[in-house]
């Protein structure tokens, strides 16, 4: 502990403060966010626009369109921002959804113990192998084709397993601790031990993990409209508009590079804030 | 108040793929508490005394004999019928600040037992309640914001004797509630706590390898060995005329300035190791260290017994040659 006066999540701030590459990443995540939330509205051009009289152009060559139109004369700026705010939408969404089952199922049975963690933690296995990508594909034909976040709670509903493991081996050594003898000496109920003394204390790895499982998610997404089972048209995603991209990839490489490099960019820079994290908040680290 | 009639506590050890062995931490301990009374148990480290302390406060399952709190017997209740009971029956332990929750201030950390069993105390009054129970056991009222990290060893057990008296609570356990501190800083624990037990009334069950703290605090001491009973005594009469062999060496190595010599001295008063729990000597458990040790010694275990003389009669010694020695 460097300073003693000051309070644990000061200090993480601080030692976070001092990362310089997720200082970056974290600025770099808010600048996208904030243009892809108002971009597209603040834009003359509408995402599923036609205009005539621009099909397929190249960056750079009309001022009307600054990243070029793709082969229906849609603006490409426009499309790839609406992109980006359905991929990071679906990315935290996912996310939220296994941080609250994944926490919630890991915290129980790793403080519980015994037979019922024994019992959760055989079905976080059985889980874990069956076909991770069958699954959503069968679900995606289950769910309305066009309603991607239901699709997605479904995804995130199935990819707390990792995060449950995670919190079940912080739980786990957490029961040994003194504090938690004095709270059950106390009198403190099982449930709240769990949510006022364990959560708070799992805290930490929990916020790490989920940062790295939004470009997760987000990348999975992509993964699923590159295969033509996520975003349906006129909608886009970054994934479904690289799938484009790469279709013209030999005559108009632009359509490809620019969501490919919104994509690369984000993943890059939550990587980076996820590292960044994991040093602040583990002061063992120091 | 607490009565306690041979009670066991054994742990199912396994080493690699050998049958599972008993490890008797306690072994047949008999004991009374009464109200704002002192109990010591003393004994070296692996005596079972912490075993005994949290078994008592059912920390622990005890695997035979009885708990009677109140007349009650307790040995059996499940965890939901222990709850309501704990509003009386509190612990201070031995690492200050391992016992408090890091992400918890300190105004919430001795609030918890209050939201527990007076769910009923509104913010403010549960606030005052806090602020009065931090002044009085010395510290201000103004940490309540801040964090366990921030406080030095012996504010932290402050804090810890806090939550554990802020309910007023009947008994108070201690287990070795000083010994990671400073010695200076011991003293004025011991203190603290000899004040509150006198003002509040409250008994306590003092765990602890140090004779010298007992001394201060306890009216009654109990000195255990491998989780058996070797003597029981009044503190004025087991400092002045100790009668069991351990008892007589264990005092023999008190009187030094630092006590985490303590083990050393002793150690080299009696010879010897502390036998495996696991494998106790049979007959008397302290024959492979004790200089009078008889043939008879390692046939039978003694019976815990007042000494034939009446004069001695409030103590209580598992000797066979008690009268001899
Ligand atoms: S019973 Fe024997 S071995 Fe045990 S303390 Fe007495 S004399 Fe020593």
């Amino acid at each position: 502990m460097s300073d003693p006066s000051r309070g644990f999540w000061i200090d993480a701030a601080r030692r976070l403060l001092r990362h310089r590459a997720a200082v970056v990443a974290g600025a770099l995540i808010v600048l996208v966010t904030l243009l892809a939330a108002f971009g597209p509205a603040w834009s003359p051009h509408r995402f599923d626009a036609i205009d005539w009289e621009n099909m397929g152009i190249a960056p750079g060559s009309t001022n009307a369109h600054w990243l070029g139109t793709d082969r229906l004369g849609r603006d490409l700026f426009v499309r790839t921002l609406q992109g980006v705010q359905i991929s990071l939408q679906i990315g935290l969404l996912a996310t939220l959804v296994s941080l609250c089952i994944g926490v919630a199922w890991g915290a129980i049975a790793g403080y519980v113990g015994g037979r019922l963690d024994e019992w959760m933690m055989r079905v976080v296995d059985v889980l874990y192998s069956l076909p991770y990508i069958f699954i959503v594909i069968i679900l995606s034909t289950l769910f309305d084709r066009g309603n991607i976040q239901v699709l997605f709670l479904a995804i995130g509903a199935v990819g707390w397993l990792t995060m449950a493991r995670i919190v079940r081996g912080q739980a786990l050594s957490l029961r040994k601790r003194e504090f938690i003898e004095a709270a059950i000496a106390t009198g403190v109920s099982t449930p709240a031990i769990v949510w006022r003394h364990v959560v708070p204390n799992v805290v930490g790895p929990v916020i790490v993990y989920a940062t790295l499982t939004i470009p997760q998610m987000i990348l999975f997404e992509s993964f699923l409209s590159f295969l033509g089972l996520g975003v349906q048209e006129p909608q886009a995603s970054l994934g479904s508009l690289i799938n484009e991209g790469a279709q013209e990839m030999e005559s108009a490489a632009w359509l490809l590079l620019v969501p490919a490099a919104f994509l690369v960019t984000l993943l890059t820079c939550f990587n980076f804030l996820g590292d960044g994290l994991r040093d602040a908040l583990d002061p063992r680290e120091q | 108040m607490l009565e306690i009639r041979d009670l066991k506590v054994w742990f199912d050890v396994r080493e690699g793929f050998a049958k599972s062995r008993p490890l008797r931490a306690v072994d047949g301990v008999d004991l009374e508490l009464r109200a704002g009374e002192a109990l010591g148990i003393v004994g070296e480290s692996g005596c079972g005394k912490s075993t005994l302390a949290r078994a008592v406060l059912r920390l622990l399952p005890p695997t035979a004999g009885k708990i009677l709190w109140l007349g009650r017997g307790i040995e059996a209740l499940d965890a939901a019928a222990m709850r309501p009971l704990r509003r009386d029956l509190q612990i201070v332990f031995q690492d200050p600040l391992a016992s408090l929750d890091p992400r918890m201030t300190v105004g919430e950390i001795v609030a918890e037992p209050l939201r527990v069993h007076e769910p009923g105390l509104d913010r403010t009054a549960r606030g005052a309640r806090v602020r009065a129970m931090l002044e009085r056991v010395g510290l201000s009222a103004d940490v309540i914001a801040r964090y366990p990290h921030e406080f030095s060893g012996g504010q932290c057990q402050r804090i810890g004797i806090a939550r554990a008296m802020v309910l007023q609570p009947k008994l108070l356990v201690c287990d070795e509630a000083v010994s990671a501190l400073d010695v200076s800083i011991q003293a004025q624990i011991i203190n603290l706590i000899a004040d509150l037990k006198r003002d509040f009334g409250t008994g306590v069950l003092f765990v602890s390898h140090n004779l010298a703290v007992v001394r201060r605090l306890c009216d009654r001491v109990l000195v255990l060995y491998l989780g058996k009973p070797m003597e029981t005594a009044p503190t004025a009469a087991l400092f002045a005329r100790p009668l069991h062999p351990y008892t007589r060496a264990l005092l023999a190595a008190v009187p030094i300035p630092d006590p985490a010599r303590q083990p050393a001295r002793l150690a080299a008063t009696l010879g010897g190791e502390l036998p495996s729990p696991l494998d106790p000597p049979s007959g008397c458990v302290f024959r492979t260290r004790c200089p009078h040790a008889a043939a008879e010694c390692a046939e039978r275990a003694p019976d815990f017994r007042p000494p034939n003389s009446t004069a001695l009669a409030t103590q209580r010694v598992a000797c066979h040659r008690l009268e001899e020695i």
